[in-house]
């Protein structure tokens, strides 16, 4: 027998004969199918041996056909059991019942398993189906209830299931609500039905107001009607009934509707619900309306003993259509036909969270996005896919046709000129259909960030943070202005040197450090990082600007939406995590991202909080980089009894009146150093100041000087002296900084032209 | 989960019963030396031995309830010294050794060696914690987790006189564990028995024939005799013809829903004949197979053994696993090797043992579209 059959399949029946689980098999051949039957062992406890089946039905040794298709082993044999073998166990395929049983041996494809694990794998999931059948362990618990298999009918009724779990108040009465309907006319039955949330008293004009039935010329019947909800009516002692039978599908009238329910504890508000049903529909329907199709979704509540699979609740539920003219509905008592249906959950956040594998955040806190422009609109449309999207979006920027290129959402078609208003407007639409609603402000960031109102709007009082994807300098030093009003930190994502390299900054919770703080930090980074410098720092080719249109003001870089959506996906990922695990505090994150043909290496950095020096009398702010601070005070170390010192580096942010200082350059060895006072020799100092600027292509530069003093100290009357020098040298302000024992003393020169 | 799991450790015992009321008791040990080498093919038995074990919340250490030495012979107490505490509980070192919190012990500790008594290290190590634990008891020192034995049958001579409280006797029924009262289970002594002037005492003081044999009555999910459990180490078919002398009239009294079929499914349990020299010729002792049949419905019967070949061995051997299918299959039961590599556990519903089915190693063969396992990418 075996020399002709092909020789996978010969193979697969030597297998199947070394399994440890068959105690034999046969063959049969028929067209380009060849049907093995192997007895299996099944384990079952000592008694149920001598019974010779197990309370389930299972025999000790059971059957199972694998029908091997020609095209084996590209698929995988369809399995069959035998035809008398209980169809009242879960995890069975939904089938005609003239057809044997079908074991659903594996969450997901046969086939795929066969790929992955051989057909070893396939035989041991048939056993251990079996064993399970047999010890009715085929639902476990850890796992959940498995629901009445429905995957393969062909209606639809979507519906919200927390709202449907929460018509279970015990009480004996139906739930009505509206449902929208669709289906193609002269396609086999298939109708999808969007069930409604709100329920209402079927009273005497509601039919009349609700249902609608249109049947288009395309063969598309589209309808309004309504859907009927049936709960478990409580028990004696208070509580909901719970079913543990795994019932299969067998439903095919109302008749066997209302038995269905009865097993499930919800005849009373099933029968209720059908007789004001009848009644209302004599009294509404006139001879002309009596051959009115009626489509009636009917959903049964059951309660398990635990979970179902993938939810919290132990409400499963049952829905059914019920698809006939109005007149037969009304004459046909209870040979009315019903079938079954599938339900699918109405889009939710909860829905978008649960199949992105991100657990559930019960309220979560809202969030605010500046810049709906190329990444600000991938990482909105990207964490609202996972059901968290910004709850504020900011951007007075309309949609232009070259926004097309990497704009997460899609121009307009209609209007043909490649628009689509507003961003933030767009956004928020785009958003709605993720079943998120998002507040759009068509302003500028500036604008808002100046306006209290604007601004109390766009980052409620309990915001989680601000997300800045403006790509603005201009836009990142005003939220830096306007911290103290903010009360939440901000995150900066940023795409650098056409797509060489992106940065997401999440400053720290307590402000320190900022923004500002680890941008002069990635800055200082740059200098002896040739890759995130070339991508960083302005000066390359990477970094020319795109015509846009005549005169267009857009500073768009060239590069493709992969580009972006492949930075901003990593970005999603990071804030989705900070959403779980909270933000930093006391620290700040930053992710630098440097792509190398198509692959992008992220790295994370911590950076530490800076010192911050608030000079007297003057409005200037000096933050110590934890870096420079370091350096600051090895090099006093480095000359213990005397006073030294050196040259500052970093940059000046004149918006916020703040020296971020990320740096030194030490001072030449000629420099005097003395118990008294410290003369920095200026000879050499240059170039070496040059060289640090250069190096971050101007991006840190020279901010001023720094010394010791032995003793807690300010400046000296030489010190006064230095700085009327310092203030000749340059328009822009210096520092003069002195670090003593106690902590820093700065004072600011500015050689403003009066 | 009330079980009796059974190590795969070739031709040798090594069963672990773990009772409804979480109390652990073993019975024998067969743990080899190679089993350490990872290089090795045989099973790492010490290892899913700890792995099934609890730790003392206090010490820290892995303990048993207690430990059955059905007879002192290398492949039933091989590992002993290596992997258990010997000495007073105070004494333990640690280290991950396993203390022993209540010996089931033999009379035959107190036997002196002669030809048919010589002891490998590990059976002189239990005989040494055995007679410190007894001495302990005789010195009137309070009997708690580490210090307890009990002697299984009386020895003759009259050494097991004063031993009372720690003495089970023959065909006693006992309940206690590590001297508790446990109500998940109880164990009859069915031997070893009495020996009477007229019996070829030569035959019955063998080591093989010293074995303890006890059939536990195990509870499980509300039932109290959920399963009975048979088990006599390496006993041979003298010990089983004079049980079933001893209990024709009383059956039930060696009846069982899983048996570890004797001496790793050896003729000798079965018969006086020799497989190896008679072959199909050798004949089966109707009481010995009487007394090993008492099948109730469905029951298993387990070969702890090597794989059982057609061949002229013993043990394990054929014509007693043909005789023991028989009884399996008359009984509507299933006999069954612990085939290993991983231990055949018997979980023990109110209806019964019941052993999970076998599955295939993944990419054994290549027999489908695929070899071995594949990562599996989502689209």
């Amino acid at each position: 027998m075996a020399s002709v059959l092909p020789s996978a399949v010969a193979r697969a029946v030597a297998t199947i004969r070394e399994h440890p689980a068959v105690e034999n098999l046969s063959l049969s051949t028929g067209n380009e199918t060849t049907a093995v039957v192997a007895s299996f062992r099944v384990s079952m406890p000592s008694r149920w041996l001598a019974e010779g089946h197990s309370p389930s039905g299972v025999r000790p040794v059971e059957p199972v056909t694998l029908r091997f298709p020609a095209n084996y082993p590209l698929c995988a044999p369809s399995l069959e059991l035998r035809n008398d073998f209980s169809r009242s166990h879960p995890h069975i395929n939904p089938g005609p019942e003239d057809d044997p049983p079908v074991p659903c041996v594996v969450e997901g494809s046969l086939t795929e398993l066969l790929h992955a694990s051989g057909l070893e794998s396939v035989l041991n999931q048939i056993s251990a189906w079996l064993d399970n059948a047999a010890n009715g362990t085929l639902i476990d618990p850890k796992q959940g209830w498995e629901p009445v298999r429905r995957d393969t009918l062909t209606h639809v009724i979507c519906a919200d299931a927390g709202v449907l779990y929460g018509r279970t108040d015990g009480q004996e009465r139906p739930w009505f609500v509206g449902c929208n309907y669709w289906y193609e006319r002269d396609k086999p039955p298939g109708i999808l039905i969007a069930l409604g949330s709100e329920s209402f008293p079927l009273a005497r004009d509601t039919l009349g107001r609700l249902m609608r039935h249109g049947d288009s010329p395309n063969g598309i019947a589209l309808g309004q009607s309504l859907g009927l909800v049936a709960g478990p009516a409580k028990g004696p002692d208070g509580s909901l009934p719970v079913c543990c039978d795994y019932l299969p599908e067998s439903v095919a009238t109302l008749a066997d509707l209302r038995q269905r329910a009865a097993a499930y504890g919800c005849a009373a508000a099933l029968n209720t619900g059908l007789k004001l049903l009848r009644d209302r529909l004599l009294e509404a329907s006139t001879t002309a309306r009596k051959d009115y199709p009626l489509v009636l979704p009917i959903v049964l509540l059951a309660k398990r003993p635990f979970p179902l699979i993938g939810t919290e609740s132990p409400i499963e539920l049952i829905p059914y259509v019920v698809s006939t003219p109005i007149s037969d509905f009304c004459a046909n008592g209870d040979a009315v036909p019903v079938e079954p249906a599938s339900h699918v959950h109405t889009l939710s956040r909860n829905l978008l969270r649960r199949l992105s594998g991100v657990e559930d955040m019960k309220t979560p806190k809202p969030w605010t996005l500046l810049g709906a422009g190329s990444l600000g609109s991938n990482v909105a449309i990207s964490l609202g896919r996972m059901g968290d999207g910004p709850s504020v979006t900011v951007d007075n920027d309309y949609f232009s046709p070259h926004n097309a290129a990497r704009h997460a959402l899609l121009p307009d078609n209609a209007s043909g000129m490649g628009l689509l208003g507003n961003k933030a407007f767009a956004l928020q639409q785009a958003l709605l259909c993720l079943a998120q609603n998002t507040e759009a402000l068509s302003a500028h960031v500036l604008d808002v960030l100046a306006d209290p109102k604007l601004l109390k709007k766009a980052v409620p009082r309990n915001a989680w943070a601000v997300v800045n994807a403006t790509a603005s300098l201009a836009v990142r030093d005003a939220l830096m202005e306007a911290a103290p009003k903010l009360h939440a930190p901000v995150i900066e994502a940023a795409i650098w040197g056409r797509g060489a390299a992106a940065t997401l900054l999440v400053e720290s919770t307590d402000g320190n450090p900022n923004v500002g703080d680890m941008v002069a930090a990635l800055y200082e980074r740059a200098r002896s990082d040739s890759a995130l410098s070339n991508a960083l720092l302005p000066g390359g080719a990477s970094h020319a600007l795109i015509e846009t249109g005549q005169g267009c003001r857009s500073s768009t870089m060239a590069m493709p939406d992969a580009v972006v959506s492949q930075f901003a996906s990593a970005m999603s990922l990071a804030i989705a995590d900070l959403r779980r695990d909270g933000l930093p505090m006391a620290t700040g994150h930053t992710w630098i991202g440097l792509r190398q043909g198509i692959q992008v290496q992220w790295q994370q950095i911590v950076v530490q909080p800076s010192e911050r020096i608030k000079v007297e009398a003057s409005p200037w702010t000096i933050r110590i980089g934890a870096d420079a601070h370091q350096a600051i005070s090895e090099d006093i170390n480095r000359f213990p009894g005397v006073e030294t010192g050196g040259v500052l580096m970093g940059r000046i942010s004149e918006a916020t009146h703040t020296f971020y200082v990320t740096g030194i350059v030490p001072a030449p060895e000629s420099s005097v150093r003395r118990a008294d006072c410290f003369i920095l020799e200026t000879k050499g100092l240059k170039r070496a100041v040059e060289r640090y600027s250069e190096e971050t292509a101007g991006a840190l530069y020279c901010l001023g000087t720094w010394h010791s003093h032995l003793t807690p100290s300010g400046p000296s009357a030489l010190d006064r002296q230095t700085a009327e020098v310092l203030k000749e040298w340059r328009v822009a302000p210096s520092v003069m900084l002195i670090r003593h024992p106690s902590g820093y003393q700065a004072s600011i020169t500015e050689g403003i032209w009066q | 989960m009330v079980s009796v799991t059974y190590f795969s450790v070739d031709n040798g015992d090594m069963a672990l019963i773990e009772l409804d009321s979480g109390r652990k008791i073993l019975v024998d040990v067969n743990i080899r030396e190679a089993a350490d080498d990872p290089e090795d093919d045989t099973p790492d038995v010490a290892r899913m031995l700890r792995e099934r074990l609890d730790k003392d919340s206090k010490t820290g250490h892995y303990y048993v309830d207690a430990f059955l030495l059905s007879h002192p012979d290398q492949d039933h107490c091989r590992g002993l010294e290596r992997h258990f505490h010997l000495g007073p509980p105070e004494s333990h070192p640690g280290d991950d050794k396993i203390l022993i919190r209540e010996m089931w012990s033999s009379p035959m500790v107190f036997r002196r060696a002669s030809k048919n008594h010589t002891l490998c290290a590990d059976a002189k190590a239990w005989k040494k914690e055995a007679k410190r634990r007894v001495q302990h008891f005789r010195d009137d020192k309070p009997m708690e987790s580490g210090n307890r034995i009990l002697i299984l049958g009386e020895d003759e001579n009259g050494k097991t006189d004063d031993l009372g409280p720690i003495l089970v006797m023959t065909d006693q029924e006992f309940r206690s564990i590590d001297g508790l009262r446990d109500s998940s289970f109880s164990a009859r002594l069915l031997a070893p028995m009495p020996t009477s002037d007229d019996e070829d005492e030569e035959e019955l003081l063998s080591k093989n024939n010293s074995s303890v044999v006890l059939r536990f009555k195990l509870s499980a999910e509300g039932n109290e005799d959920a399963c009975r459990y048979l088990t006599g180490g390496d006993a041979e078919v003298a010990i089983w013809e004079r049980l079933w002398a001893r209990h024709e009239n009383r059956p039930h009294w060696l009846d069982y829903d899983l048996l570890l079929t004797p001496h790793h499914c050896s003729w000798h349990s079965l018969s006086r004949d020799s497989w190896s020299k008679l072959g199909e010729e050798a004949e089966v002792s109707p009481d010995a197979r009487s007394a090993l049949s008492q099948a109730r419905g469905g029951a298993y019967l387990v070969s702890s053994s090597k794989e059982i070949l057609d061949d002229t061995n013993d043990p394990p051997c054929i014509r007693a696993k043909r005789e023991y299918q028989t009884i399996a299959k008359e009984a509507g039961g299933r006999f069954e090797r612990v085939a290993g590599p991983q231990p055949s556990k018997y979980t023990i519903s109110r209806d019964g043992p019941r052993l999970k089915s076998a599955a295939a190693a993944i990419g054994a063969s290549v027999s489908s579209g695929a070899i071995g396992r594949q990562p599996l990418p989502h689209g």
